[in-house]
């Protein structure tokens, strides 16, 4: 099983000091990890995705860069041009994971219909970003949309899926599922297991080959939490979960995201493996750079 | 005077090496150049701009980066400020931007903008927007603004692309200086819109204005001695939305074919009137034009 780490994007503080995101970056590259994730957000301070995955390609050598977006969000052109040429920066390490997004304000900060932020819409750009990146015409003009990606088919592209209809919705288009989980336990590992049959079994009503079946969540160590992992982890959320009501933030929060020790962690790994998950992304909860070699210890433990 | 480098961002033969960017950024990086710059398009090969400047901002460490020039009405504004934003944060505060409303119309139907936005008005409005957002600016109903805050003060300097007088009175109330560029090298055109510039930046009571222009150029000695054929090259390529005949009539007088000593020479001639910042825009994709013009510059 792959394990990949997220930039910690939208956690407050990233840019307090200017080389941490780079910092990050170079440290996930030389881990035992497989991937780098960036994910959006549109109303924070937190990056924007394409100028931040360009300076993610020269930083690293080795991970796959996984951009989560919002399709709807961006003009299609705009978007797989942008994909394609990081793929070109990047040596073919690119995967685009596409999904709805959490929240509807970063529809209206950008002027888009809120009625967008449905699933099926998302298969149609989908399709319409490999055409462009097999150089096909999508409107009158005298040469394609450039450059071609390194990969022959292009950037693989998973569905983020909110649960088991979305990955149902996509089983005719996507590589696979990025499933993204409150935290580690017994209600989410079910609800991870129903979205893993659901995609198995629409993928191959399709006729299509496995899909590739990825999970992720939040994470803070005691190791490297001088206020403790759960403290963390709370910290975290009340500053960045500010779209929902108080009352939900407060029934979710005791329970999110993996708090424990590293071999706990290991154990947690090893438990997605069994599930069947092909790859588990963890989403750090907190700034600071040590903590990618303690995550990296924890991928170490699972291996024999 | 300053003189900026442009990347090769729209030579035919710029992926068939993977490292041509990066050799040439880091390149420029190392040189007696103030900047490297690119300019954008939708429907050509040429890298995706706000990709390509975070890979800039970290291939390089000390020259500015310059988008000369982008056309905002090809992105959504208020993501085109974020990711700008973004740009100035991971270069340190090395981003100046230029806006321009872009020679193809092809370029608006590839993304789906309106081609009739295609005007300085559309652009001062954009212009307005991206300032809105640098200065933290809620645009709309959501619970934060729209960050991150650039690391310039106010945001990363806002040039007009501009090839005439028009343009130029237009963006006197709202850009800091001019992003230009010279086809034919006609000396006393250029510094007839400096002059221009002066005085429309001085009746908007704004301060003095940034002067910079860009021109192609191929030297002699990195093209065989076929400079000319190099630039002419350069065109046909660059410019196919325009008719063969046309661009086969331009070539002969478009740009700078000449040796390195002439260029330098050249360069001077742009300094005395007054020219902030001469951006060279090559028509080849070997890195070794950017180590003589490096040269012939020390």
């Amino acid at each position: 099983m792959d394990v990949g780490v997220a930039l910690p994007t939208t956690v407050g503080g990233v840019w307090d000091e200017p080389d941490l995101l780079g910092s990050w970056a170079e440290a996930i590259d030389e881990g035992p990890f497989a991937s780098l994730s960036i994910g959006t957000r549109v109303a924070s301070d937190a990056p924007e995705t394409v100028a931040l995955a360009g300076a993610v390609a020269v930083w690293t050598r080795r991970l796959r860069i996984r951009c989560s977006v919002t399709p709807q969000l961006h003009s299609t052109t705009w978007l797989a041009k942008s994909m394609a040429t990081l793929d070109r920066l990047s040596g073919g390490r690119v995967e685009v994971a596409l999904g709805v997004g959490p929240r509807d304000e970063d529809y209206r900060a950008l002027a888009i219909d809120v009625a967008r932020m449905n699933v099926q819409e998302i298969g149609t750009i989908a399709r319409r970003m490999r055409w462009l990146w097999q150089g096909q015409h999508l409107s009158d003009t005298v040469r394609p949309v450039g450059p071609s990606p390194v990969q022959p088919a292009g950037p693989s592209l998973l569905m983020s899926t909110g649960g088991a209809a979305s990955a149902r919705s996509a089983a005719g288009w996507a590589d696979g599922v990025a499933h993204t989980i409150l935290g580690p336990g017994e209600v989410e590992v079910a609800e991870v297991l129903d979205v893993f049959a659901s995609a198995r079994t629409a993928w191959a009503a399709e006729g299509r080959t496995a899909p590739r079946l990825a999970v992720a969540f939040w994470c803070a160590l005691e190791e490297t939490s001088p206020q403790g992992a759960r403290a963390q982890v709370e910290e975290h959320l009340r500053d960045y979960v500010d779209w929902t009501p108080p009352a939900f933030l407060d029934d979710i929060v005791p329970r999110a995201g993996f708090t424990g020790t590293v071999p706990g962690l290991a154990d947690t790994l090893r438990r997605f493996e069994d599930l069947g998950a092909d790859e588990v992304t963890l989403i750090p909860t907190g700034t600071d750079v040590r903590q990618v070699a303690a995550l990296a210890e924890a991928v170490e433990k699972t291996v024999g | 005077m300053q003189v900026g480098m442009t990347l090769p961002v729209m030579e035919p033969d710029l992926w068939a090496s993977s490292g041509t960017l990066e050799s040439w950024a880091r390149t420029i990086d190392e040189g007696p150049f103030a900047s490297v710059c690119f300019g954008e398009r939708m429907a050509f090969d040429n890298p995706e701009t706000l990709t390509l400047l975070g890979a800039v901002s970290a291939w390089t460490g000390r020259v500015r980066i310059g988008a000369t020039v982008l056309v905002p009405q090809l992105h959504e504004p208020v993501l085109l400020a974020k990711a700008l934003a973004t740009a100035d944060r991971l270069s340190r505060g090395r981003l100046s931007v230029g806006l321009g409303v872009g020679g193809r119309l092809e370029d608006y139907r590839a993304v789906g903008a309106d081609p009739s936005g295609r005007t300085m008005r559309e652009m001062a409005t954009r212009a307005a927007v991206l300032r809105a957002v640098w200065r933290g600016e809620r645009l709309t109903d959501t619970i934060r603004p729209v960050g991150p805050a650039p690391v310039q003060e106010g945001g990363p300097e806002l040039l007009v692309g501009t090839m005439g007088p028009r343009t130029v009175r237009h963006a006197a109330g709202w850009a800091d200086g001019l992003a230009g560029v010279s086809l034919d090298l006609d000396l006393q055109a250029v510094s007839g819109l400096f002059d221009l510039a002066r005085s429309a930046w001085a009746e908007a009571d704004r301060p003095a204005p940034r002067l910079t222009t860009s021109f192609w150029f191929a030297l002699e000695e990195t093209s065989g001695g076929r400079a000319r054929e190099q630039v002419h090259r350069h065109l046909r390529h660059y410019m196919n939305w325009l008719p063969p005949e046309l661009v086969d009539a331009m070539a002969p007088t478009t740009g700078f074919a000449g040796t390195a000593d002439d260029l330098v020479a050249l360069l001077r001639r742009f300094e005395d009137l007054g020219t902030d910042e001469v951006q060279l825009i090559p028509t080849g994709s070997a890195v070794e034009q950017v180590r003589r013009v490096a040269d012939a510059l020390t």
